[in-house]
């Protein structure tokens, strides 16, 4: 049955917001666990409904004073509300007075986070729960003095937080038998007190849905308050008041919040965790007594404070091994973790300006990165090349002459588009064997590209040159040819990376995005290094019945038909979203596929929607392809939440940090080399295998053929062992 | 210590004072081996006369060339010249270093399919293109290079009737500078006939132009010729993208780069005279890059057909003396046992010729004589040469192109052709000819079965 449009609207709105404010507690975006929180928040019924009201008070506030519908919906204003609601009606008694005064909190509830976001939001520090805190405390001094809202007990007044004894009626039931322990005992309380509840069931509750949602997040919330309870038995403090309301909880939020949600959970973060647990302890001590005396609880404020000072302190630091700050937030540790290892590497030189080689054609690299010769120093890293033959020899004849070398002459291209912001073209070529110390960079060219690089190119022809100053060029764009002007003794290429846009700065390490190595007879795409001195290298250009099929263009379409169904068919768009990133859309399944051509291959990084799609299996065949010769077999690995069993990821979920025992692998080759005919039909085969600990448990076969210069057939293959036939479809974009 | 060669004497007439301020010693080495393999070695076991291949050369040769465009052009495609030679051994080396076949004939064509290159890879160019021809070669993915109208009519009417597609290219001809015009293969530019043509192309749905081609001439001396070529071909390149929309993928400046061999009449040495690849190269990739094709994905491809360039100079041939006799005239004459039924290229070139073993430095002006019973058999008019006997061996240089294929069976059959491999391995990769292989072709009506030499 088709979903009514209808009632998505709402479940997307208003419902998802609400239930999502909840699950937020838990750094989570899963409506299961905000629906189970908001019935354990109803234990209390009073409590509960004022906790409900809130969030929905801020939502609507929201709405109406148009603040981001995302955000909204992710409960990212709503979950403060709620804290903020609960910890009212625990303390006051729920009548028009006190609703009135909530209101009043919530309108100021709400342009603190506005405040924050704006702030603080640009340096990626997040507001946590200090609205909440702030607000409460305005509240607190401010209603204490209104005869209209009353206290719901009025003999714990001064307390504050330590009253909530009483309301457990569950505390002596039978279930309680269940987790005698007192440790356990004294966690689940700890998660029921999240949400003002004093119950063992609440927190088993809570339990139950947290490892629903994320069985790391629970080992990581486990584990704090292990740390923590331990911590304070061997300090000799009592561990009672770590069950009161917001208290106890402030070690299971930051070990969410540090140990997996704002870095990626690995054994570094658990350690992160485990050193900064007796500080919160400190703290939270030392904020008890310096506010004991005003009677304002400190709450979650400590948790708060410390998070936000050591996401403060990575930023400013230089980047620690194993502590990685999130940037894209999947609200699933294990989801974080999986897409980072695999995409870390992957993906990490996606929008950095990709360099080709400044050429075409072979060349040899006569001195790299630290060369013997000229590359000391402040300039270092550079490359020079030149072209040798058969033999090694850099010319031919005696060697004698200029125009005798290979190189001399020879086209220098750019090898990315810029700007020509430096040029020198008036000293002259050197005889063989000179060199003009005086004006040693010979005539120069320095191109400005994005993200603030340069590249300087040297000892050029003087009459060479095809490009003149400010001249916006093209990757491939001849700019000059190679001579022997400078500090050159026989012709060569000189080239740097730099930063900065004068002629000889001090040059910048940057390794080149796609070579091919010639090695003998042998030849390899080589990605993202630097070459070596004495290595062969020429660039790469896509194969072009390869470059034709994958250049899709937003607007287009892509149709899939069933070769054996016509009727069977799907038709995918191609977009670009806001934050220019390219990706095949299938409304049928509102699945989204995003990738990338970066010319030399094609990368499909991430997947979002339904597993049963074609488009999901769209996204396993084109995972990524190489567009030139010379890749080989080319081998990935995909992010592992993309491709494995429930049961089976939920056991890898919980080792994740430590150790991966389940992989997925990847691997795409052509059944034969193309040629480089704009007609040539060429094949690709890939292949999906999840494995545990080698062995495969799971393998699809995909082929898919490119034909014209253009998508074919695409054959999906039956799982192993299965006598159906392969299913195939026909690819048309249009 | 070996003992010397026997020289038989000799008389020339003394000339008083210097007859020539250099003298008339002459330094040339003899050559007694080839690619590190005697020659004697070779002649011993396949007999004389005998071709010879060298795959090292070939290589050279061709990497050379692929390094002199490749370094000043992006996108560079070579096409092998199946008449220059199509030996399927040398054509296999060719297409190993990545050579495409450029065939102008349907026997070509299948010897090219028979070597596995695959259909989309061949370059079908030539005036004789039957409708059967076209058709399999339409079928197969080929470029067909069109040569003249009728020819593009017929293609038209095998599209429709078979409804099939073709990528196609035209041969244009143009003025150059270089004279002889050699006007007769394709569309002439400058009367505007290749514009015809392209209009003709684009209004059928069937063809999609691929590319534009010409070959301006053989042996081309000049490499300004082929800027000037290819400055009209991308024009025309241009003029299409203006006009229609349609971006021609390929330019084939065809071929025609001369090699290390002299001219007949000429003066100086070929060597010296010939421009070098780096000189065509320089000449064609300049006057393309200077067009306005655009950034360097929308460059058209540069195609190339050269094939005497690449293989001349990997060929030799090896022969022997047969006898010596003196002229009515008083000059000597020299008989070998190979002419023009092999050497076809003698008829225009001034052949390198070597001995294979020591000798003096003693040289005598001669004419060399093939074995044939015609008048017409002069391998070379005058050429000076130490002082040859009966049986001694000569090496012939720079016979790799054309001579192979345009050899004649006429008197005496057709040698063995050896190839050395790069690591100095002789291998036999076409077996000499002999009464049989020409017997197997001939049939004897019966009413002469019978008749038998009385």
């Amino acid at each position: 049955m088709a979903p009514q449009p209808g009632l998505r609207s709402i479940w997307n709105g208003p419902v998802r917001g609400v239930l999502n404010s909840y699950a937020q507690l838990f750094f989570a975006l899963n409506p299961l666990l905000g629906f189970l929180a908001l019935g354990v928040s109803f234990l209390d019924p009073i409590m509960g409904a004022c906790g409900l009201f809130s969030v929905i008070a801020v939502q609507a506030l929201g709405r109406l004073t148009g603040q981001s519908k995302e955000l909204l919906q992710e409960g990212m204003y709503g979950f403060n509300a709620l804290l903020l609601g609960l910890a009212m009606a625990h303390r006051y008694r729920v009548d028009a007075p006190m609703l009135l005064v909530l209101m009043a909190g919530l309108v100021l509830l709400l342009t603190l986070i506005v405040w924050w976001n704006r702030h603080l939001g640009r340096y990626s520090l997040p507001y946590l729960t200090f609205p909440f805190v702030l607000t409460y405390w305005v509240l607190m001094e401010g209603s204490d003095s209104l005869a209209a809202v009353v206290l719901r007990y009025p003999g714990l007044a001064g307390a504050g937080l330590a009253g909530a004894a009483q309301t457990d009626l569950l505390a002596t039931s039978g279930l309680e038998l269940a987790a005698a322990d007192p440790f356990w005992k004294s966690f689940l309380r700890t998660l029921g007190s999240i949400y003002f509840q004093d119950s063992v069931i609440a927190g088993l509750v809570l339990a139950a849905g947290l490892a629903l949602h994320s069985r790391l997040s629970l080992l990581l919330a486990v584990g704090g308050y292990a740390l923590a309870f331990g911590m304070f038995q061997a300090m000799g403090a009592s561990t009672a008041p770590l069950t009161d309301f917001l208290v106890g909880s402030n070690f299971v939020f930051m070990a969410i919040a540090l140990g997996g949600f704002y870095l990626v959970p690995s054994v570094a973060t658990m350690g992160l965790v485990a050193v900064l647990t007796p500080v919160l302890a400190v703290l939270m001590f030392a904020l008890e007594g310096w506010l004991a005396s005003s009677g304002m609880p400190p709450f979650t404020l400590a948790f708060s404070g410390l998070t936000l000072l050591v996401l403060y302190f990575l930023q400013a630091s230089p980047p620690l091994r194993g502590l990685v700050p999130v940037a894209l937030q999947y609200y699933s540790p294990e989801k974080t973790l999986y897409k980072h290892e695999v995409n870390a590497q992957r993906l990490a030189h996606l929008y950095t300006p990709r360099f080709h080689l400044p050429f075409w054609g072979t060349w040899t690299v006569t001195q790299a990165y630290n060369g013997a010769h000229t590359h000391l120093g402040d300039w270092s890293k550079a490359l020079d090349f030149e072209i040798t033959d058969e033999e090694g020899r850099v010319h031919s004849g005696d060697g004698s002459l200029l125009e005798q070398y290979y190189c001399y002459n020879k086209p220098v291209v750019a090898p990315l588009d810029g700007t020509v912001v430096a040029l020198t073209n008036h000293v002259p070529d050197n005889p063989i064997g000179g060199v003009d110390l005086e004006q040693n960079w010979g005539n120069s060219l320095v191109l400005q590209h994005a993200n603030g690089l340069y590249t300087q190119y040297s000892h050029l022809r003087p009459d060479g040159f095809k490009v003149g100053l400010g001249q916006w060029v093209v990757r491939g764009q001849v700019l000059a040819s190679c001579g022997n002007s400078g500090r050159s003794p026989r012709p060569h290429l000189h080239f740097q990376v730099q930063s900065s846009p004068e002629i000889g700065a001090k040059t910048l390490a940057h390794p080149l995005a796609y070579y091919r190595l010639e090695e003998g007879e042998g030849r390899t795409l080589r990605r993202w290094t630097v070459p070596s001195e004495d290595q062969k290298v020429s660039s790469v250009e896509a194969v072009p019945a390869m470059a034709s099929a994958f250049a899709f263009k937003p607007g287009q379409k892509l149709r899939m038909q069933s070769e054996k169904q016509p009727d069977r068919l799907v038709d995918w768009t191609v977009g670009t979203d806001a934050n220019n990133r390219t990706y095949l859309y299938c409304p049928l399944t509102r699945s989204t596929m995003w990738y990338v051509n970066d010319g030399v291959m094609f990368w499909a990084y991430d997947f979002e929607g339904k597993r049963s799609s074609l488009l999901y299996h769209f996204y396993l065949t084109v995972y990524r392809l190489s567009l030139v010769r010379d890749a080989g077999t080319v081998q990935d690995q995909l992010p592992l939440v993309h491709f494995s069993r429930p049961f089976l990821r939920s056991i890898q979920d919980v080792f994740a940090p430590f150790w991966m025992f389940y992989r997925v692998d990847y691997q795409s080759a052509w059944l034969a080399a193309p040629t480089g005919a704009m007609t040539e039909a060429l094949r690709i085969q890939t292949s999906v295998a999840s494995k545990v600990a080698g062995r495969t448990v799971r393998q699809l076969d995909f082929e898919l053929e490119i034909n014209e210069g253009s998508l074919g057939r695409w054959l999906l293959a039956p799982p192993k062992g299965s006598d159906s036939s392969p299913t195939t479809y026909r690819c048309s974009l249009s | 210590m070996s003992k010397r060669p026997y020289e038989r004497p000799y008389l020339r007439k003394l000339n008083a004072g210097l007859g020539n301020k250099f003298g008339t010693r002459h330094s040339q080495l003899p050559v007694t081996e080839i690619d590190g393999v005697p020659v004697a070695s070779i002649m011993e076991e396949y007999g004389s006369p005998c071709f010879v291949l060298s795959e090292q050369t070939i290589r050279q040769t061709y990497r050379n060339a692929v390094r002199a465009f490749g370094t000043r052009y992006p996108k560079v495609q070579m096409a092998w010249s199946y008449k220059t030679n199509y030996l399927n051994a040398v054509c296999r080396i060719f297409h190993e270093e990545g050579s495409w076949a450029e065939v102008v004939s349907i026997f070509e064509y299948r010897k090219a399919l028979g070597n596995g290159v695959p259909g989309h890879q061949i370059l079908f160019n030539g005036p004789d293109k039957s409708a059967d021809d076209l058709r399999f070669a339409v079928q197969n993915g080929s470029l067909i290079h069109i040569d003249h109208l009728d020819e593009l009519y017929q293609l038209s009417e095998i599209l429709a009737n078979e409804d099939l597609k073709a990528r196609v290219a035209l041969r244009i001809n143009m003025d150059t500078g270089v004279y002889p015009l050699w006007d007769r293969f394709g569309f002439n530019y400058e009367n505007g006939s290749a514009w015809t043509a392209v209009t003709k192309v684009m209004a059928q749905s069937r063809m999609q132009l691929a590319g534009l081609h010409c070959h301006i001439g053989t042996y081309m001396l000049s490499s300004q010729a082929y800027a000037v070529a290819a400055n009209k071909l991308c024009d025309l390149a241009l003029e299409i993208r203006n006009q229609y929309q349609h971006r021609i993928e390929y330019l084939d400046l065809g071929g025609g780069f001369a090699s290390g061999n002299t001219l007949k009449g000429s003066y100086l040495q070929g060597s010296d005279v010939i421009p070098t690849m780096d000189d065509y190269a320089e000449a064609i990739s300049g006057a393309i890059l200077q067009h306005p094709f655009g950034m360097s994905g929308e460059l058209p491809t540069l195609f190339l057909e050269s094939g005497r360039a690449l293989i001349d100079d990997a060929g030799y041939l090896l022969g022997t003396v047969l006898a010596l006799k003196r002229l009515g005239d008083g000059r000597r004459a020299t008989i070998m046992d190979f002419g023009v039924n092999l050497l076809f290229t003698s008829f225009w070139y001034e052949h390198r010729i070597s001995p294979a073993q020591d000798y003096s430095s003693h040289h005598e002006d001669m004419v060399l004589y093939g074995p044939l019973c015609m008048n017409i058999d002069v391998v070379r008019e005058n050429v000076s040469l130490p002082l040859l006997q009966k049986g001694d061996r000569v090496v012939v240089h720079r016979v790799g192109a054309y001579n192979m294929t345009q050899w004649m069976q006429f008197i005496q059959m057709r040698p063995n052709v050896v190839l050395i491999d790069t690591r100095g391995k002789v291998h036999l990769i076409r077996r000499r000819e002999d009464v049989q292989t020409l017997n197997n072709q001939e049939l004897i009506p019966d009413y002469l079965e019978a008749v038998k030499g009385s």
